[in-house]
């Protein structure tokens, strides 16, 4: 199986008043093409440190992440806005989306920062999360399923290898959560990404491929 | 010459370039003529009109007066072209002081002007003296009338005096020396009585009044020898009939001046000038003005043996200093005098040279 | 607690959008402290020179071409009632000081009652000093001038008057007890040298009459009336000073309205940051609503940040206000002695009620501004802040009402500017420039809206688009913010733009005036002190040299003199109509040929009168003009109006032997030599110089000296204007600055999700950019429109109505491209700070979960 993300012996300290604080240390794991992780433990225990990681919104103190054949850790910015716009995409716990652009426009504007068009793909996206007769609401006229359903389009819009999801029902009711989970899971398999979960909830990882226990910032157990 | 004028003289003769080469002098017996012996003399220096007394109201409330005009010259040469009008060549101030001998209080008020654009002015002919309001002049009949007022101190003097007897020449013929050196002299003349009538008003309040007044005109260029430190004055007019002026100019030490001189004038007008070693004053009290730590005689014994005179002088008001710092510059001690002794009467004296900042000032 | 957590926390954190906010304030408090300190020292000084120089005086006695001293003699009668004391006022050059300074011929032993002096005691007692005044050529100098100029008593001091050079003694050193600054370029002479001074003789300027104490003034009025004969006028002092500062009056007026624009300026900016301030912490607010806090308590919170904003921006502003003042006096002395005889004191004192009153226009302000923000976020309900905002389009009513509303001002606006000065005052027209700004405020909000709508559409394309779409549309989700941004920036060019546009027709307009009109080949007045104010007279000595060398058909001696129409103060002028009929050059208002002009004047010994009278008196050619002048009254038919742009006192001009009946010759106050063709002016210019020798004081100037002059003193005369302008500008940028860091603040996670979603720092940063570039923009555009608009009531009406005088409408139009671009880049570039702040942001940070 094809690797899209690696992460060797990845350490990162955070500092916490006059503390250095191992958010994480020497984790190793490895993400395969169209494979599903999950990451799971308690708050704090390093799960959205290594998301950040792999986004390339941080860096590790030692240790290479590898995404996509570029080792993050040591890359330059160009290089990383350059994996950003091809190579990931993101999901929000809080959806994080442009309150000011419309669903369409949330949808397309990774695109549109990497300077291309495609209003088919943007349409087939929204048909596909059904959204296509919300296309021109505001996100604050939507539902939260609603508005993570965009976010799942605007993730998955620029065909990323990996899709990174920090809790993405966090936010939902268990029913409108359990749909958006499996509407991310077909999408991303239809378009062949890997996805990279970070869970608290043990329930939703049972989708998952594998399983890796993260506590106090290293691997308890891969499962 | 005389008195706390005389430090007004030096005060302005001073604050002037020098220019006494060309003031007259007195030199010589002076060729009178009247009227306009009575009027300016421009042509000197410093000159002075000089009324004192005493009044009293029909009820019996007693004043003294003193309502004096000096003249300073400051400028003898003629105008050059194209100077102004305004030009101050002479300098008019008064004085106006009037003790209510009952309350033992004095009342003062100075003013100053320069004689030009009839701001101030003087008569060459006749007695007719202005300064701003205050007026000085000789009637046709011969009656002095007086006119002077002030809001400030709130006083208001209108009088009209009538010699009761001639004019007196002090001095030899008038001629009065100051001085060692020629010109060191003054002309000096003098009515010794005269009868006073008229109001005197304070705060407004009218009343009439009426007494006995002494008339002093005086001046000269260059009148005081050098050392002198001020000089005593009195002017008593004595129940029988008599008057007397005597003046003691005092030298460095406080000694009498050789030229310190007096005139006694009898009952029908004849004269005698008296000189140094015919007369002595000498003080028998002081008094110290709380206001500027002077200390001046306050009683006098007076002696004129040739003229059987033994006389006690004493001050109807104590507190007689008047500050004229504003207008001539000096500050003395002037006021109404009650005499006992040998005779008695009532006058005038005047102690100066004795408020030392003053004096060494200018 | 509150305060901490919602006030003094985010001030710690983000200190730049507070100290922004600040200078915004400061900025605006500066200009309106500084303008009316400035003129206020001048105007003061004036009236100090009239109420203190005055002295105790509560009566005047004064005739047009002075008092006869024999009249000092007729009130000898009140002598007994009042202190009757004769009084010169004149000017002279002190030519190691390069200034001038007024003279002040009294009579001491009087005045010493009048005017308290303190006289140095090592110069002796006052009544010494006095003395030594009244003979020789004696003068008091103020203790600061004596210690500038190392001046002991017996020391010389040169002095130019009449432009001949006269040494004077130093009798004595004196420290004035009071106004210091009013005395601190006074010379005290005895009047009797001041009348030899200035040829005065015969004749003193006043008589002051002071009461002594229990007088009533108004009999005593009268009395003095009775002695006196009714050619002199016996009025209180404050008579005169009211005469003389209604000619500053209109300049004040002029200067302090415009720097209230600023502060309206810094007003809105206030406003904004305010506003942005609140709406920045409503989530913050929100929850603490959720968690109780009442509404009294973010109020609270609110306000107490508004009055820090106030307290501190009004504190710095009146500092910074002082001293822009004294940077501004220069150019306010220079209009100020233009406009009245006299030299205004050189010392800034600030007014403790000024420096009170600015500090409390600032807080008032603050809180005013506070009071939208309050609304709102008290207004807010606790969930509604916790949700996100919906980008607000305006809908359709709204946009109506805002659009009526902005005709109605415009309309409004067009009414008042045809509306007639209110005592002299050119109040409609200003109120009719408020208005105008009014509509740009007003207009913001839409215009945004509409940009917002135009860019908003189908999704466009292409890389550079995508942060321009994003700025219009982050712009539009802040609208409310960001139409008060784009207003402050527009009522900021707005303001620049009516400023250099009357700037620039005004000077277009002179300039015009000077080459045409002045013809004459040299130019000789007296010696001028270094702020260009002119000392004085010419000796008649010189007019004679002058006519001997070069006969009397080429000179034109100018005469001025004061003189009254219909009670108010005019200037009488007199020239040679024969030589000008000549030589002619003049513009009149109704275009005919100046040389015609003079001869037919000469022929009927008709007038003519400059601009400022026609307007103030409403006198026009033809008409009979009526002139109250010593000795009775000057009837004139007038021949023409004449423009006139460096008086803005009324001025009838007669010929010169007319002239010479009335007035006493005491010179010109310039002459002017028109040469015969061929002839070469320097060489003309030597020849008159070598004649009157060391002699006199004088400069002359050739033909094109002169014109570069009027241009320097107008330039000068402007400067404070110019600083406004820039003023103006800065606020601006601390407009766009201030909601730019307030819009980022807000934005802040929408900007690190676009770099999460693949945005470059160069895309993040562009975006920031482009929202300082459209609101500077917007703006520029808007202020341009509505600047033209107020320049053109300025120039047209604010002039005519409060200086009388007719501009053209030049519009600067390359320097206010010049300015909009440069507001627009200064935008800009003011975009760049929190641009770069934007990319330094971290992602990871920003986007931290809260749930």
């Amino acid at each position: 199986m094809e690797i899209v993300t690696e992460l060797r012996s990845v350490t990162k300290r955070y500092r916490r008043g006059d503390e250095l604080v191992n958010a994480l240390h020497d984790v190793s794991f490895t993400l395969g093409a169209s494979e599903m992780v999950a990451l799971v433990g308690p708050s704090g225990c390093g799960k959205s440190t290594t998301l950040n990681l792999v986004a390339g919104v941080d860096r590790p103190d030692e240790g290479q992440v590898i995404v996509c054949g570029t080792d993050l850790a040591a890359a330059g910015e160009p290089a990383l806005v350059q994996a950003r716009r091809h190579c990931i995409g993101i999901i929000f716990q809080a959806f994080h989306l442009m309150p000011h652009l419309t669903v369409a426009e949330n949808v397309a504007l990774p695109l549109a920062l990497d300077g291309r068009r495609d209003p088919a793909r943007v349409d087939d996206l929204l048909r596909r999360v059904g959204l296509e007769h919300r296309r021109s609401h505001f996100p604050a006229e939507l539902s939260g399923g609603e508005q993570q359903r965009t976010a799942v389009a605007r993730a998955l819009v620029h065909r990323p290898a990996v899709v990174l999801a920090d809790e993405p029902t966090g936010s939902l009711d268990s029913a409108s959560g359990a749909a958006v989970l499996q509407l991310m899971d077909e999408l991303r398999r239809q378009e062949g990404s890997a996805l990279l979960l970070a869970t608290h909830d043990e329930s939703l990882a049972t989708l998952a491929d594998r399983v890796i226990r993260l506590r106090d910032g290293g691997i308890e157990a891969v499962l | 010459m005389r008195r706390g004028n005389r430090l007004a003289a030096i005060a302005l003769v001073l604050a002037t370039p020098a220019a006494a080469g060309e003031w007259a002098q007195i030199v010589a017996p002076l060729a009178l003529s009247f009227p306009s012996y009575h009027g300016s003399h421009p042509s000197f220096r410093t000159e002075w009109w000089y009324v004192t007394g005493q009044l009293a109201e029909p009820g019996g409330r007693r004043y003294g007066f003193q309502l004096t005009i000096f003249r300073q010259g400051l400028d003898p040469s003629p105008p050059a072209s194209g100077s102004s009008a305004l030009r101050a060549r002479q300098v008019l101030a008064g004085h106006l002081a009037v003790a209510e001998v009952g309350h033992k209080t004095m009342r003062f008020a100075e003013r100053v002007r320069r004689v030009a654009a009839g701001l101030a002015g003087a008569s060459e002919n006749d007695l007719d003296v202005f300064l701003d309001d205050w007026e000085m002049r000789r009637l046709p009949s011969g009656v002095i009338a007086l006119v002077a007022d002030d809001r400030d101190s709130g006083l208001t003097l209108n009088l009209e005096l009538q010699p009761a007897k001639p004019l007196v020449l002090h001095g030899e013929g008038g001629v009065s020396r100051k001085g060692p050196e020629p010109g060191n002299a003054s002309a000096y003349v003098s009515f010794t009585r005269l009868a006073a009538r008229g109001r005197l008003s304070f705060d407004g309040r009218e009343r009439a009044v009426q007494g006995e007044a002494w008339f002093d005109h005086e001046w000269g260029s260059s009148q005081l020898g050098g050392g002198m430190m001020g000089w005593d004055w009195l002017g008593l007019r004595l129940a029988d009939g008599r008057e007397l002026m005597l003046y003691r100019l005092r030298d460095a030490t406080g000694g009498a001046a050789p030229e310190s001189a007096g005139t006694l004038v009898a009952p029908d007008g004849t004269t005698r000038h008296l000189v140094v070693g015919e007369f002595t004053l000498e003080p028998l009290a002081w008094w110290t003005s709380p206001r500027t730590g002077a200390r001046y005689p306050a009683r006098l014994r007076v002696r004129v043996s040739l003229a059987g005179l033994d006389l006690e002088v004493r001050p109807e008001v104590p507190d007689a200093e008047l500050d004229a710092r504003a207008s001539t510059g000096t500050v003395y001690w002037e006021g109404p005098v009650a005499v006992t002794g040998t005779a008695t009467g009532e006058g005038y004296l005047e102690l100066t040279g004795y408020a030392g900042e003053a004096l060494t000032r200018f | 607690m509150l305060l901490r957590t919602f006030f003094l926390r985010p001030v710690r954190r983000r200190p730049l959008r507070f100290v922004t906010t600040v200078v915004g304030v400061a900025a605006g408090i500066a200009a309106v402290v500084a303008t009316i300190s400035a003129s206020q020292a001048a105007v003061a000084s004036l009236r100090e020179g009239v109420a203190e120089i005055a002295g105790r005086a509560r009566l005047e006695v004064t005739a047009p071409a002075g008092v006869p001293e024999q009249l000092l003699g007729r009130l000898r009668p009140i002598s007994g009632d009042a202190l009757v004391v004769p009084v010169i006022e004149e000017i002279a050059l002190v030519p190691t000081l390069g200034d001038a300074v007024r003279v002040l011929g009294v009579d001491l032993l009087v005045d010493a009652q009048v005017r308290t002096l303190e006289l140095s005691a090592k110069d002796g007692t006052p009544l010494v000093v006095a003395h030594r005044m009244l003979t020789g050529r004696g003068v008091l100098v103020p203790a600061s001038l004596a210690s500038r100029l190392a001046l002991r008593a017996g020391d010389e001091l040169a002095v130019s008057v009449r432009a001949r050079r006269e040494t004077l003694t130093v009798a004595g050193v004196f420290t004035p007890t009071r106004f210091a600054s009013a005395w601190d370029r006074v010379l005290v002479v005895d009047v009797a040298l001041a009348q030899e001074l200035f040829g005065r003789q015969g004749r003193i300027d006043r008589i002051e009459i002071v009461p002594r104490s229990g007088v009533d003034e108004a009999g005593l009025a009268a009395w003095a009336r009775r002695l006196l004969p009714p050619s002199v006028r016996v009025e209180a002092p404050a008579e005169r000073g009211a005469a003389s500062s209604r000619m500053v009056r209109a300049l004040q007026f002029n200067l302090t309205a415009l720097s209230g624009v600023s502060l309206f300026v810094g007003a809105v900016l206030v406003a904004t940051t305010l506003a942005t301030s609140v709406v920045q912490r409503r989530t913050v607010l929100a929850i603490a609503r959720s968690l109780g806090s009442s509404r009294r308590q973010l109020a609270l919170v609110v306000l107490a940040e508004a009055l820090a904003i106030g307290v501190l921006g009004g504190a710095l502003g009146v500092a910074g206000g002082l001293f822009g003042a004294r940077a501004a006096l220069a150019s306010v002395r220079s209009t100020v002695a233009a406009a009245v005889r006299g030299v205004p004191a050189t010392a800034i004192q600030l007014s403790p009620s000024l420096a009170i009153v600015g500090l409390l226009v600032a807080v008032l302000i603050s809180l005013a501004a506070a009071a939208l923000p309050l609304v709102e976020a008290i207004g807010t309900p606790p969930v509604q802040g916790l949700t996100s905002e919906r980008p607000a389009f305006l809908r359709r009513p709204s946009r109506r009402r805002a659009a009526l509303l902005a005709i109605g001002l415009l309309a409004l606006a067009a009414a008042l500017a045809r509306a007639p000065a209110w005592h002299d005052l050119p109040v409609a027209a200003l109120l009719a420039s408020m208005a105008l700004l009014g509509a740009l405020l007003v207009s913001a909000s839409p215009v945004l809206d509409a940009l917002a709508r135009r860019t908003a559409g189908p999704q466009g394309g292409g890389g550079a688009g995508t942060p321009l779409r994003l700025a219009v549309a982050a712009l539009a989700a802040g609208r409310r913010r960001a139409s008060w941004a784009a207003g402050a920036v527009g009522v900021a060019v707005a303001l620049a733009v009516a400023i250099g546009t009357m700037v620039h027709s005004f000077r277009a307009t002179v300039v015009d005036w000077a080459d045409q009109g002045m013809r004459a080949d040299v130019w000789v007045r007296p010696l001028t002190a270094t702020t260009g104010v002119q000392v004085g007279r010419l000796d008649p000595e010189v007019v004679r040299t002058a006519e001997r060398l070069f006969g009397i058909q080429v000179i034109d001696p100018f005469h001025t003199a004061e003189a009254t129409m219909r009670g108010q103060p005019v200037t009488l002028g007199a020239g040679a109509f024969a030589v000008v009929a000549r030589r002619g050059g003049v513009s009149f208002r109704d275009g005919r040929d100046s040389r015609d002009v003079f001869a037919t004047a000469l022929r009927h010994h008709a007038a003519v009168i400059n601009e400022p009278f026609a307007n103030r008196f409403r006198v026009n050619e033809g008409d009979t003009i009526r002139l109250r002048v010593p000795g009775g009254e000057l009837v004139r038919a007038v021949e023409a109006v004449f423009f006139d742009y460096s008086h803005q006192q009324g001025m009838v001009v007669i010929d010169r032997n007319d002239f010479l009946r009335i007035y006493p010759d005491d010179g010109p106050s310039e002459l002017a030599l028109f040469l015969p063709p061929g002839a070469d002016p320097a060489t003309a210019r030597d020849t008159l110089l070598s004649a009157l020798g060391g002699r006199f004081l004088v400069e002359a100037l050739l033909n094109k000296e002169l014109r570069d002059e009027v241009v320097r003193i107008f330039d000068r005369t402007f400067a404070i204007t110019r600083a406004l302008q820039a003023v103006a500008v800065a606020v601006a940028v601390l407009a766009v600055l201030t909601v730019l860091f307030a819009l980022l603040g807000e934005r802040r996670r929408d900007l690190a999700l676009l770099r999460a979603v693949g945005g470059s720092r160069a895309q993040v940063a562009a975006v920031v950019a482009a929202q300082a570039a459209l609101l500077g923009l917007t703006g520029a555009v808007g202020g341009l429109a509505i600047g033209l608009a107020i320049g053109l009531v300025l120039v047209k009406v604010v002039n005519l109505q409060s200086f009388g005088w007719t501009l053209r409408f030049l519009p600067p139009w390359s320097a206010l491209a010049a300015t909009a671009l440069l507001v627009t880049v200064a935008c800009f570039v003011a975009g760049l700070a929190p641009a770069l702040a934007a990319v330094r942001m971290h992602p990871s940070e920003d986007l931290r979960e809260e749930g």
